[in-house]
Formats: C-alpha cells, structure tokens, sequence
C-alpha cells in the first residue's frame, strides 16, 4: 500500500517536471516580452532595454533561463516578478490561500447539490422533477462560467445584497472574530455560488445515472425483497455501490475546479490566483505564470491522488487487486 | 395441514415490442401448505420466477398484475399497500435468488447484509442484530478460523458460502414462507448438494414452508412433498412428488420427466436417435392462443386442445391437471 | 511450416493431440515477495479424433477450462505441446496460425455475453467471415449464412433478430453456425448445455450429434454433468486438480448403482454411488 503511494508521487513528481519543461517553453515562445511596453517609451533608449534584459537574463538563451527559474523554485523562490520586483513566493501564498478556500467550499456546495438532486432525479426518473431538472442543467450546462459570473455580478449591483469584489470591506483591526466571519462569508458567496453553478451539471448528471444504474440491478432488487425501508436502501445501499464512478469524477472535477475558479476569481475580484495569472499574462511577466501554473497541475495531481485514495478505501474489490 | 398461502387468478403482463403484451402469468394458482416443502418446476419462459415476484409484489412498474387474491396468513397480499408490503417482505416471507453474486451488494460487508435484514424487522438495537448476525452465519456453516466471515464481502467468498450468507439472511427474521428461485442453478453440483441439504436441514428444523423453484426436477427429489409444473404462465400439474414423477398425467411432464438424462454409466439404448426432447420451443410469450398453451408441441393433442383451454380436473383426490386427456 | 490442407483424415491419427500441457499462473507482485504460482493445468496429455467427442469432467477448478484455453492458444501453455494435424501450433508463424485457428473453436456456457448484444444475428454471422474471407462478395456471403442457419435449425427470417430476443438454445445455435461458417473441425465445448432448460439440452446435444456425424468434428466436451458426458461421449477423461486421474470409456469410467424402482428418475437421484471413484475426495 505504501509502495503504491510512493510510486504515484514519484509519477506526479515526473509529471510536474514534464509540465514545467512544456509550459515554461510554450511561454517563452509566445511572442513579446515584459520589456515591449518599455520599449514603446521613446524617453527610454533600446540601449537601456537591452540592458535591463541582461538584468533581468532574458538574454540568456531557453535551457539556461529554464535551470535558472528551476534553481530559483529549489530555493523557495519561485522566481522573480518584473512587475512586483520581488520574489514570487511572496505574492504566492496568501492567493493561494483564498484560491484554495474558494474552490474547495464550492466543492462542497456542487456536490452536496449535486448528490441530492442526482438522487432525487433518479428516484422519480420519467417524472416531471427529472425532465425539469434535466432541462435546467442543460441550460446550466451551456452557459459560459463567464456569464454567469457576470450574471451574478449584476445581481450583486442591482440589488445591493452583496458585495461585488473583494474579500473583506472592513478595518481588521478593531473588529470581532464573528463580523470578520460574517464579512468574509458574505463575500464568498457570489463566488462560491458561481463556481459551483459551473461544475454542478456535469456532476449531477453523473449522479444520476450511476444511482439509475444502481437501483436496476440485483442487488438492489434483492434488498427490496428482503423488506428494506426505502431511504435506507438509498442512502446506506444503493450509494456506495454507486460511488465507484462517482469517486473517480471526483478526481477530475477537482482539477476542473481548479482552473475554473481562476476565470471566477478575476470575475468576481475574489482576491486568489486568478488575478494574479492575468496579470502576469498581460504583462509577460513569466515567472509569475509559471508559478500558477504550477500550482495549479500541483492541485491537480494532490486532487486525483486523494479521490484514488479514496476509492481505494470505499471499494472492496479494489483492495481484492491490490499491490 | 392447513394452508399457508393461496394464490389465484394471477395475470401479468409486461409491455412488448411494437405495442404486443408480454403475458408472463395466465391465470396462474399456487397453494402452499404449513410446513411443508412445494416444488416449482418449469422452464424459462414458463412464469416461474414472475410468479415469485409476484407473491413478493417485487414486479417493476412496467408490469401490470391482476389476480383474484393472494391470501396469506389472513391477509390479501393483492390489497395492501406498499408500506404494509414491505413489512411482510423479509419478515414473513423471505426470498432467495439465483445468482448470490449478484444478489449480494459488493460494497458492503456479508454480516452487515444480514444485519440490515433484521435491522429492518426485528426492533432490536444495532449492537444486538450484529451479535445475531454473527450467531445466524455460523448456523448456516460459514466459519473460517483464519477470518471473521462477518467482515468478508462477498467478492471474497465462493458462490456456495454466498448462497449461504443469502440463505442466513432469508432466516434472519424467521419467516413462515422462504421462496427460494433456482438456488442452486450457478452453483456447481457439490456445492449444489450442500447447498440444497442445508435449506432442507433449515425449513425442517424451524418449521418454514419452502417454495423450491427449479427447472431441475433432479434436486426436487428428497427435498419436496409435493411438486407443481408450470407451463404458459400456468400452473398445469400439481400433486405429490411421488405421484407426479412416477405418474405423470400431463403430457407435458410426460416429456420433461423423459429428458432427464439416466444416471453416468448406463449403456445407452441403441435404438435410440439422440437425446430425448421435448420438439419445438416455448411459446413465444408475446401470442396469446386460445387453446391450450401446450397444444402445439403435445404429442397427444386433439383437435379440442387447440380450441379451448383446459379446466383443472382432480385426479386421485390429491393431484390436479389440466389436460383435456383428463377431462376438464 | 505448411499445414496439411488434406480433409481426409486417416482414422487412428488424432486430429488434434495435447501433449504433456502444463499451465501456471505466476500472479506478479510490484513490490514484495512473490506469490507462490498456481498450476492450473499439470502435465495433461489427450487425444481428439474426428467424429469423435471426449468428454472432460471433473469438479469445479480442476482446470478443464484452462485447458480449454489452451488448445486454440488463448492461452499460452508454460510447457508441452498442442499438435493440431500433426503440426505443432507454437511453431507457426502469426498468419498460418490464424488460419489454423479457424478450425479450433471455442464454444462457452454463456453464449448471451458471447454474443455482441448489438449487432443482429446476420451481422454476429457475417463478421467472422468478413475478417477471415476479405474479398467474398457480400451475396456469398448472405448465401453462407442462410445455410448456416438452415444446418442449426434456426429460420431465416430471424436474422434481424438481436441476441437478447433469443432464448438460450438458440443463441448457442447462433454460436454453433459461426463456427460452422468458418469450417470449423474442432469444437471445444465448454459446458455448453448446463445454462440450458433440460429439454433445450436435448436439442442442442442432438444438433450436436447430427453435425459431428455430418461433418466428421471432434468434439472435446467439458462439463460437470456426468450423465450427459456419459450420453454424449465416446471417451471420457477426468480431471482434478489440474491432472487428468482416470480415462476409459464412459461405462468403464462411471460406476453404476441401479436402485430397483420403476421410475427413471427416481433412480436418478444424486446419490454419491453414481459418482466415479476419482471424484469423491476427502479434501474436498
């Protein structure tokens, strides 16, 4: 069992490297770099530009660039960013921190949704609640995460109920532990709500047709027979049988999560990565978006790594196979 | 002895392809007595299992049920409503699948499948059902002293000690009536032989009355007193299991009783051309014939079989047919 | 290597012989030590004539179906040989063996998932012939099939029919025709008739009989039901824990306790007296 853990984080390892190699490439060769906006300034001579770049090594050609940002990650740097003139690490954390606070609220919130309303479908499959529901999650479905969170926003505007950006709006000085709560909740909110809308009709449609597939078969059958009251056959029986599949899209809505929520976060001014990568993309400020990047495949990997290990607990027959 | 369970006019019909009904009862009629041991012979397509469900009111939604009544300890089981149903089911009458593999949920513990079976009836409290459970498993003679058969899940057992931890859980709340559907058809034949001595060790000892469905009239033999054979979606033979096998009146069992293959190691009758059979196959359940639903493959049919269906007759005072060679 | 295209088989050579066949599992561990291998099939040697049928009993796990694996190379056998015609099969090259291959056929108990539920059984009956005969029209074709189906007594017009609307015997009639399609000469035969109604056994078991006698098969029949090898069988060889311990005819094989009532099946009951020797074990 160990072993098999160690080996996936040696293979997550690799992966992380493959990654870096790849995105660190794609970015250099995108065209322009932090240094054009400076070079537009007819105040500011091409010989100081080209100076600055030797500053900054962007002279140096790919691979060196490439051990360098590496050296500088092995460091706990993360590189430098041109715009902020600091070390990344140090605009890193904290984003992350709220990144990671958004995403996995809004986790909970789509699948808690998303298991009920899967479940409720299934049981009344054929019935007005499943068609409606099915309709509602197509609509869901095909709007752009961007639209709704603008949708959201414009809510917000109108009726004044919530705030339109940021994470708090008050002096954490001199304030209770319980209003700063309330502030930060009630500034969660359209973000967490959007995020989850997002990811809520692929799940729920997940949900539903595993626990259909469930109640069809034998087992199930056999334990109507045996005179189990229906909400217990749900929930203690047909469930677990059903998290199988449901585990394993677990894993990839994590990862889907994660890079959705970017697109929210610059929406909704949450103040995570989001804002960060674009401005580090505008700018070309690479090292910025490379750590996000990085981050990001980071959250990834840990995701999928945790619902394999889930599934591993939850399904016996996995564990039959076995290292 | 008294009845235990009387069934009559039982209907069911499923929808078919391009709009035809599929007509798996026909009127079928069962009557179970205290304590005793009924074999239910047919083939596939004959309504045996349907009939199963349908005592259990275990039908899908699709399938529509009409029948005079099912009685059952003083009660319609036709009239009640699911809630009062789903009391009966597991407590008084309990059932036993085919395929214990698939009968049994793969995620979750064998003792705990058990516990949940008297969790749902019993009214004891958690910590007791599971300390019965345990006792229950190893009655049915499902003990490994390297493991807790209790913590097995099912994927870890054969398919003889998963018929066992379904057969515990049929027990687990001492039901007067265990249905038990092909028990033994996907087990192989040792596993077969212990299978079947340990439901008749079990029916015996606790006084349950066993409806033992089977296409097999071999392992009838030594388990049952009396033997129905269903054709059609009906009941069109029933009597003692001596009777019947030794005497069959319908030509139908005639045939079935015939193609049962003599014990290993006889010569083989030279003048014999191949196995015997029974010629055609079963009626397409799609068709409704008028006549008798056998007529087609009946040897013996006259003209009247295919015209109108028999009634029951009583032969010897403890069988009844329905075959027009009879009367009826 | 050139196998013998010649069908007229000389009366005492084997059609297909296995020869001190051996088969073991090694279950691979990635870390840790490794399991102990489990010999599934141990030194088994038999013989398989045409017209002939030789009935493979034994109790569950004997290895009568690894063994059955083996012959057409499903599996690769750890030791021995399987010599079909007299030409050993490990021998040839990927393109004879295919076509050799088109003469072994394996036919299971569970024809329902043999059977792609998809496909009608005009399609099911086309494909073999599709992939082994590139080339034939699709009229010969169709012609081929319809006489499939007329020689496994199934009517024509059910060829759009899909397997799931079929009962169990005629989906093993449908799994016989393809093999017939492709000119098969070897049938392995694995339990077969144990999933069928007893009167639908009979059917198949004479379809059986009356395409081997037609056709000149040979037949290796496996099953655990002791009183049809004992119909069926010409020979008999049973197998436990992976090695064939006894082999005869089938009244040599089997003993024989009649009980003195009239009704056959009365005397039919499974009683252990019926039971050859070799099966009753105490390790059971």
């Amino acid at each position: 069992m160990i072993s098999k853990v160690a080996l996936r984080v040696f293979h997550s390892l690799l992966l992380l490297l493959g990654v870096s190699v790849f995105a660190f490439a794609l970015l250099s060769f995108a065209p322009g770099n932090f240094f054009d906006e400076l070079k537009m300034n007819p105040q500011i001579s091409p010989e100081t530009v080209a100076s600055l770049k030797v500053q900054y090594g962007l002279d140096q050609p790919l691979p060196v660039r490439y051990v360098r940002w590496a050296a500088s990650v092995a460091h706990g740097e993360f590189g430098y960013s041109m715009s902020y003139r600091r070390p990344v690490a140090s605009l890193l954390w904290w984003r992350a921190r709220n990144t990671l606070l958004l995403a996995t609220l809004a986790m909970l919130l789509a699948w808690t949704i998303a298991l009920c309303w899967g479940v409720l479908q299934a049981l009344h499959r054929g019935g007005w609640i499943d068609h409606s529901s099915r309709a509602l999650t197509a609509v869901l479905l095909a709007m752009p995460e961007l639209l709704i969170g603008l949708l959201l926003l414009l809510l917000a505007v109108r009726t004044g109920w919530f705030p339109t950006g940021g994470m708090t709006s008050i002096n954490p000085m001199n304030t209770g532990f319980s209003t700063k709560l309330w502030d930060i909740t009630i500034h969660l909110f359209l973000p967490v709500v959007a995020l989850a809308l997002g990811a809520i009709p692929v799940l729920v449609r997940h949900v539903r047709s595993a626990m259909i597939a469930v109640l069809e078969s034998p087992f199930i059958e056999a334990a109507r027979g045996h005179g189990i009251p229906r909400w217990r056959l749900i929930w203690r029986h047909a469930l677990p049988a059903a998290s199988n599949s449901l585990i394993s899209l677990l894993g990839f809505s994590i990862g889907a999560l994660g890079s959705l929520s970017l697109l929210t976060e610059i929406v909704l001014s949450w103040p995570g990565l989001g804002p960060l990568v674009l401005e580090g993309v505008l700018a070309r400020d690479i090292h910025v978006v490379m750590a996000t990047v990085m981050l990001s495949s980071l959250f990834l990997l840990v995701g999928n790594l945790f619902a394999d290990l889930l599934l591993y607990w939850a399904d016996p027959r996995i564990r039959a196979v076995g290292p | 002895m008294q009845a235990l369970l009387q069934a009559s006019g039982l209907h069911v019909q499923y929808p078919g392809s391009q709009g035809k009904a599929i007509h798996a009862l026909n009127g079928a009629c069962l009557e179970l007595r205290q304590g005793e041991v009924l074999g239910l012979l047919g083939e596939s397509g004959s309504g045996k299992s349907t009939i199963a469900k349908t005592l259990l009111r275990l039908l899908p939604a699709t399938a529509q049920l009409t029948g005079d009544r099912i009685e059952f300890q003083g009660r319609d089981l036709l009239k009640l409503r699911e809630q009062e149903m789903q009391k009966v089911r597991g407590a008084q009458i309990a059932m036993i699948w085919q395929d214990p593999g698939q009968a049994l949920n793969p995620v979750m513990k064998v003792g705990d499948q058990v516990t949940e079976v008297m969790l749902a009836h019993r009214g004891w409290n958690s910590r007791r059902c599971r300390d019965e459970s345990e006792i229950l498993l190893g009655r049915v003679q499902l003990e490994n002293p390297e493991r807790r058969i209790y913590d097995a899940y099912p994927h870890q057992l054969s398919g003889g000690q998963q018929q066992r931890v379904a057969i515990a859980q049929s027990l687990a709340c001492e039901p007067s009536l265990v249905i038990a559907d092909e028990p033994t058809s996907s087990l192989d034949p040792e596993t077969e032989d212990e299978i079947l001595h340990l439901l008749r060790a079990f029916t015996a000892q606790r006084k349950v009355s066993l409806l033992l469905i089977t296409h097999d009239p071999k392992i009838l033999i030594g388990l049952a007193s009396r033997v129905a054979v269903m054709y059609g979606g009906r009941v069109i033979e029933e009597g003692p299991l001596e009777q019947v096998f030794q005497r069959p009146n319908h030509p139908y069992t005639q045939a079935l009783l015939n193609c049962v293959p003599p014990p290993p190691g006889e010569p083989k009758p030279k003048s014999q051309m191949g196995l015997p059979t029974i010629p055609g196959s079963a009626l397409d359940p799609e068709s409704v014939s008028t006549g008798c639903a056998f007529a087609p493959r009946c040897s013996q049919r006259m003209e009247i079989c295919e015209v109108r269906r028999p009634f029951p007759v009583d032969v010897e005072d403890t069988s009844r047919v329905e075959c027009f060679l009879h009367g009826g | 290597m050139v196998v013998d295209q010649n069908n007229q088989q000389n009366a005492t050579q084997p059609l297909l012989a296995v020869r001190n066949v051996t088969l073991h599992y090694a279950p691979r561990r990635f870390f840790g030590a490794a399991r102990p291998t489990i010999s599934a099939v141990q030194d088994v040697s038999l013989e398989l004539f045409a017209g002939k049928t030789l009935a493979l009993v034994g109790p569950s796990g004997s290895g009568k179906s690894s063994l059955a694996r083996c012959i057409p190379l499903l599996e690769q056998p750890s030791a021995g040989q399987i010599l079909y015609r007299g030409v050993n099969l490990s021998t040839l090259d990927r393109k004879t063996l295919k076509t050799v291959r088109r003469e072994i056929h394996l036919i299971f108990q569970d024809s329902a998932s043999a059977l792609n539920p998809r496909l009608t059984l005009e399609e099911i009956l086309a494909e073999p012939l599709v992939i082994h005969e590139a080339g034939r029209t699709a009229g010969t074709i169709r012609k081929r099939i319809c006489e499939a189906m007329e020689q496994v007594e199934l009517p024509e017009k059910w060829k759009s029919r899909r397997p799931l609307e079929l009962s169990g015997g005629q989906r093993q009639r449908v799994a016989i025709a393809r093999s017939l399609l492709l000119r098969a000469r070897v049938l392995i035969l694995d339990e077969v008739l144990s999933a069928l109604d007893l009167s639908a056994q009979g059917q198949i078991a004479n379809l059986l009989l009356a395409l081997q006698t037609h056709h000149q098969l040979a037949f290796l029949f496996i099953t655990h039901d002791l009183s049809m090898a004992s119909l069926l069988a010409d020979e008999v060889a049973v197998m436990r824990a992976g090695r064939i311990v006894q082999r005869g005819s089938p009244a040599e094989v089997f003993t024989v306790n009649l009980q003195s009532t009239s009704s056959p099946l009365l005397r039919n009951s499974p009683s252990r007296e019926t039971v050859p020797a070799t099966l009753i074990s105490a390790d059971k």
